[in-house]
């Protein structure tokens, strides 16, 4: 008889009820076990709708009947819950970003690297078919080595209200935009050119006035002498659509919204006669295929790809952003 | 200018060897390290003698020249599954699985691969491509001379449609002028050849009738081949769909091709003109009800969901503008 990973979600949110729970409702492995919020009401209306044994308002009370568990709670609480959980041998599953700075984010490498759980940081764009395929292309070779990138992402903040309002409290969320939607793109920026990445410029705009940028847009410079460039907003909807140039050849994908991925090599005998090839990837649910990973690396026990030590690169990239960064009002 | 080998073959084996001798003169035959994949035309289950399939004894003699100039030489002889029978099953009975246990050679049913969906702005559905094409190959098709019901002429473009990993292959049929042109981009062959040995005439690509015509045509890019093929045919290569769509995409010179060879000229049997015109319209109706069907489910889909502003937008600006005249 397959043996059932009892899961626990703290944060009870929009984004646990939106995508976390039920992704793991379409998993047989899983058994929905216990909510923890400060809001209990939320964690019984959660508990309530997916049948789960047990709701709670302090998240300890969680240790001894869960396996694994999902922190969706704002960023500020990741670092200490995921210590706690760690240190009692659940898997953890820790909403992006890791934590709010360096110092934290680095004791909860060390705890991983002591524990037996699995730490692994949901940057769920990795998951997203065009960037899974484009990664597997790139890792072929496909590009040669990278010169240039452009990441985008920008989603107005009225289209995603957190429940609650966390993004806007400086010392809940740990910044503004770039923390909120700009961690997906240096996770994919480290994801894609795993070498040294420094910050050569940084600017953001201080639009809604809460002492936090809402627009960003910062200049990287690669080991290899290329260039990155990520931009985002919380301000406008953009059409998302981000750029890979390498040596022999690149790619455009859409960073979430449409699936597709453009492609040109001088490797691929397609692009030969054509100018390039426009891959239809599809949209694919990127919390489920999150969560499969995730109970996948348990049961094989093997280093989730966004682990502790490589979630931490990210957050120290961030933190090199921030230092630079001129807000201009 | 694009070179196509056309020799007559009355001798058999020897006349092969000859066959091949040239293609390898002409360095059309030089795979360096790529593993080499081989795409004969098993569009049916049929015998030799009808000329529908390609002569496995050619195949096997191209296998073996291979192996004489470089033995380390990986082959991959592919085909992909249809509605009525799977690639195994064509393997087995045409005598592929013997031929790839003498010669060490791997057989590959395209259907059961990886294959990634390819959008095309003009089809309205995409090609599956397989992952074998994205790899560092060296691809040689074998086609046979055909005539075609649909297309007046098949040779090497339409040997590439066998690639296609759908078993469901029928519903590209309304667009072969396109899939045809973009499919022979995508796999981009490296030596196309075409068995006019044995070749059919009439109503092909199958219930025609076979003619003896004891000539092979290669060369190393296909739209040069298949002017050549239709040529040979006593078809004009303008008349013929699908080269003329290739012709107007690539801007190809299609009088400028040197013929190294024999002067053949066959008049092979076609089905009568009223019919095949009678079968473009059918396409052409196909097309253009498939147009109108998609674009009233997108305008109807978006007046109910989005109200009629938001729908305003998508009619394109040409429509709108004679609204507002009217």
């Amino acid at each position: 008889m397959m043996k059932r990973i009892r899961a626990g979600i703290i944060g009870c949110g929009m984004i646990s009820k939106m995508f976390h729970v039920p992704a793991m409702t379409h998993i047989p492995e899983i058994k929905l076990e216990a909510f923890s919020d400060v809001n209990g009401e939320w964690a019984n209306e959660l508990a309530n709708r997916y049948s789960a044994p047990y709701s709670f308002t302090d998240y300890n009370e969680m240790i001894g009947k869960i396996d694994m568990v999902v922190v969706a709670t704002p960023n500020a609480l990741h670092t200490k819950i995921s210590k706690v959980f760690l240190d009692a041998g659940v898997h953890v599953l820790c909403e992006k970003p890791m934590g709010i700075n360096v110092e934290e984010c680095e004791d909860v490498l060390k705890k991983e690297t002591e524990s037996n759980a699995l730490f692994m940081v949901g940057h769920s764009r990795r998951f997203a078919s065009n960037a899974m395929l484009l990664k597997e292309f790139h890792e072929k070779g496909m590009f040669g080595e990278i010169k240039s990138m452009e990441l985008v992402m920008g989603h107005s903040h009225t289209q995603w209200i957190t429940r609650s309002g966390f993004s806007f409290k400086k010392e809940l969320s740990g910044g503004g935009v770039l923390i909120d939607q700009g961690i997906h793109l240096i996770d994919l920026l480290i994801w894609f050119s795993p070498g040294q990445i420094a910050v050569t410029s940084s600017v953001g705009k201080d639009i809604l006035g809460h002492g936090m940028e809402d627009h960003a847009e910062i200049e990287f410079s690669l080991s290899n002498g290329g260039k990155a460039t990520i931009k985002t907003s919380r301000i406008e909807e953009w059409d998302n659509l981000c750029t890979l140039e390498g040596t022999k050849g690149w790619a455009k994908f859409h960073i979430d919204d449409k699936s597709f991925l453009k492609i040109c090599s001088e490797n691929l005998r397609g692009c030969r006669k054509l100018r390039h090839l426009q891959v239809k990837t599809g949209l694919n649910n990127i919390y489920l295929d999150q969560i499969k990973y995730f109970v996948n690396c348990i049961n094989k026990n093997v280093s989730p790809m966004t682990s502790a030590g490589s979630a931490v690169k990210g957050i120290r990239l961030l933190k090199e952003c921030y230092d630079k960064m001129s807000i201009i009002k | 200018m694009d070179k196509v080998i056309c020799r007559k073959i009355p001798d058999g084996d020897e006349g092969i060897k000859r066959f091949l001798d040239e293609i390898f003169a002409n360095g059309w035959l030089d795979p360096g390290s790529k593993q080499i994949v081989i795409k004969p035309n098993l569009c049916t289950l049929a015998s030799v003698e009808s000329g529908i399939i390609t002569d496995i004894s050619f195949v096997r003699a191209l296998v073996r020249f291979i192996k004489s100039k470089s033995p380390s030489s990986q082959i991959k002889i592919i085909e992909s599954d249809s509605f009525d029978r799977t690639a195994e099953e064509v393997f087995e009975k045409l005598g592929y699985c013997d031929l790839a246990r003498e010669e060490g050679v791997d057989l590959i049913n395209l259907t059961k691969m990886r294959s990634i969906p390819i959008a095309i702005s003009e089809i309205p559905y995409e090609i599956n491509l397989s992952f074998i094409f994205l790899e560092d190959i060296f691809y040689i098709s074998i086609a046979n001379l055909k005539t075609h019901d649909y297309q007046k002429v098949t040779c090497g473009f339409k040997n590439q449609f066998g690639c296609i990993p759908d078993v469901l292959k029928e519903r590209y049929h309304p667009y072969l002028d396109e899939v045809l042109y973009y499919l022979d981009g995508l796999i981009n062959p490296d030596l196309s050849i075409v068995d006019g040995r044995i070749a059919l005439e009439g109503n092909g690509p199958v219930d025609g009738e076979p003619i003896k015509c004891d000539l092979m045509i290669a060369g190393n890019r296909s739209l040069s081949v298949d002017t050549v093929c239709a040529r040979v045919a006593g078809f004009d290569p303008v008349r013929v769909p699908y080269l003329r769509y290739a012709y107007s995409k690539t801007k190809y010179n299609h009088s400028n091709i040197q013929v190294a060879g024999d002067k053949l000229d066959f008049n092979f049997k076609f089905i009568p003109d009223k019919l095949f015109n009678g079968i473009r319209l059918k396409i052409f109706v196909t097309r253009t009800s498939n147009v109108i069907t998609n674009y009233a489910k997108k305008v109807l889909f978006h007046l109910y969901y989005y109200g009629f502003i938001a729908t305003a937008r998508i009619v394109p600006k040409s429509v709108m503008k004679k609204i507002r005249k009217t």
